[in-house]
């Protein structure tokens, strides 16, 4: 006889979990994080049946993996224990295998699924909202808990001498070389002359200033990465994350404007207060000149403040927001 | 941002820092110290012996060594001319590179401010523009 269960339950299908330094895993982490005060989690990832993982807080199972699409087939996988009906459901992945999954296992249960805002809606599923899509509504948003040391604000980076430079986080994958810079900081070095330009890109810091490469400074640690964040005037993401944008949330939460790409999730951070978007060069420069006037930054570093503070800041109020899915669709 | 880039430098186009002056440096400053002990007469409150011993030097350097005086009072002179141009050129240099960097910065910054603006105005171009049959 299996003893009484005293707590919901809750089926975390992850494809990303196993890959911890993507945006979409750190998000589901959260949430499985914050599910497990009120719920007893059961995470998922592709792996063969049988298998366990144990991964912080929370053992990863497998019920099986295809190589290619991931997922097993609903009718092959192989559950230890199978989900309870009324669990509730989190998807970070609308591939067919997992909603096939969620289909066989778990359609009596609530299901929602951890995906891009600025994506085709999904219809199967309820969509996990945690950016406000205005700056009008945000209650409406889930909102996140995302992490960052105070303290990386009360001492610059090491290998700079100097702060209030353009902060900007690459849109090139892996390693590049550091010459030539990605073309956004050729352009941005060479209208703003005068002004420090720090690309962060590979795991390392390039500083630009008037057309030429001043030096290159290691990115060892996320501190690292926030004191860059935290010293600077502004922050230009130019790929920010497809589900929360989660460096532009860090700047903001130490105060600092952002600058990014339209049509993106930056850009909903943008307009709840916390800087301005570009589509062109031209709208680029001229964000980039707005913040360089020092009311204006101060005015936006405010607003961005205290936006990402009250939605990004307090895990309590995170962890009771995510306890009412529980239950519900 | 499918336009080319602009260029980067191979080198800062910073003024360098201003070079000290030739012309009072410690070397030059020295050599005349030494030239004009050479010839200087004894002060009349010196001791005795010191007057003396500053005469023989004096009338020694007169006698057996005019040809190396005059050598070596042309050789200051060079030196004192050549100071003078440095300290010129090092000035010229200066403003040169002030202007160069002036000149980098200006006309980098509003090239680069136009050709954004030339590549909004084709992209609005090409997006009001009807489609050629």
């Amino acid at each position: 006889m299996s003893p009484a269960r005293t707590k919901p339950t809750a089926v975390v299908l992850s494809s990303s979990w196993r890959r911890p330094e993507s945006e979409l895993s750190f998000v589901t982490r959260a949430v499985a994080a914050a599910l497990s005060r009120h719920a007893d989690v059961t995470v998922v990832a592709p792996m063969p049946a049988g298998t366990r993982e144990a991964d912080g807080a929370f053992d990863v199972i497998g019920i099986g993996e295809v190589r290619g699409s991931g997922w097993p087939d609903a009718r092959t996988a192989r559950w230890p224990r199978p989900p309870e009906p009324d669990a509730t459901w989190i998807l970070d992945d609308l591939s067919d295998g997992a909603l096939a999954l969620h289909h066989d296992f778990g359609a009596a249960g609530f299901g929602y699924v951890i995906t891009s805002p600025t994506g085709a809606p999904s219809s199967a599923l309820s969509e996990l909202v945690f950016t406000p899509d205005t700056a009008t509504a945000p209650t409406t948003a889930l909102g996140l808990h995302v992490p960052v040391n105070p303290l990386a604000g009360t001492h610059r980076h090491a290998g700079l001498g100097f702060t209030g430079y353009i902060l900007v986080l690459t849109n090139r994958p892996s390693t590049p070389p550091v010459e030539p810079p990605t073309p956004a900081v050729a352009w941005l070095t060479s209208r703003f002359h005068d002004q420090y330009v720090v690309i962060v890109e590979g795991g390392s810091a390039a500083v630009w200033k008037g057309r030429a490469l001043r030096g290159v400074i290691s990115v060892d640690t996320r501190t690292d990465f926030w004191r860059l964040l935290a010293h600077s005037a502004m922050t230009v993401d130019l790929a920010p994350g497809e589900i929360i944008a989660r460096e532009c949330i860090e700047a903001l939460r130490f105060g600092t404007p952002i600058v990014v790409p339209s049509g993106t999730v930056g850009a909903m951070h943008a307009a709840a207060g916390g800087g301005l978007t570009f589509s062109d060069t031209l709208s680029l420069f001229d964000g980039v000149d707005q913040l360089l006037d020092e009311t204006e930054r101060k005015r936006f570093a405010g607003h961005g403040y205290d936006y990402a503070d009250r939605l990004f800041g307090d895990p309590t109020t995170f962890v009771t927001k995510v306890s009412g899915l529980i239950g519900r669709s | 941002m499918t336009d080319r880039p602009p260029g980067m430098f191979r080198r800062p186009s910073d003024p360098s820092e201003p070079l000290r002056p030739l012309g009072g440096s410690e070397h030059i400053v020295r050599m005349h110290s030494d030239w004009a002990r050479l010839h200087a007469t004894p002060g009349a409150n010196a001791p005795l012996g010191a007057r003396i011993r500053q005469r023989a030097r004096a009338a020694t350097f007169r006698v057996g060594r005019s040809a190396s005086r005059e050598l070596l009072a042309d050789l200051i002179r060079a030196v004192d001319a050549v100071a003078v141009r440095c300290d010129e050129l090092s000035g010229q240099v200066e403003r040169l590179e002030a202007v160069a960097d002036d000149l980098a910065r200006v006309l980098g910054e509003e090239v680069t401010q136009l050709r954004a603006a030339v590549q909004r105005l084709e992209a609005d171009g090409t997006e009001s523009s009807p489609p050629v049959r």
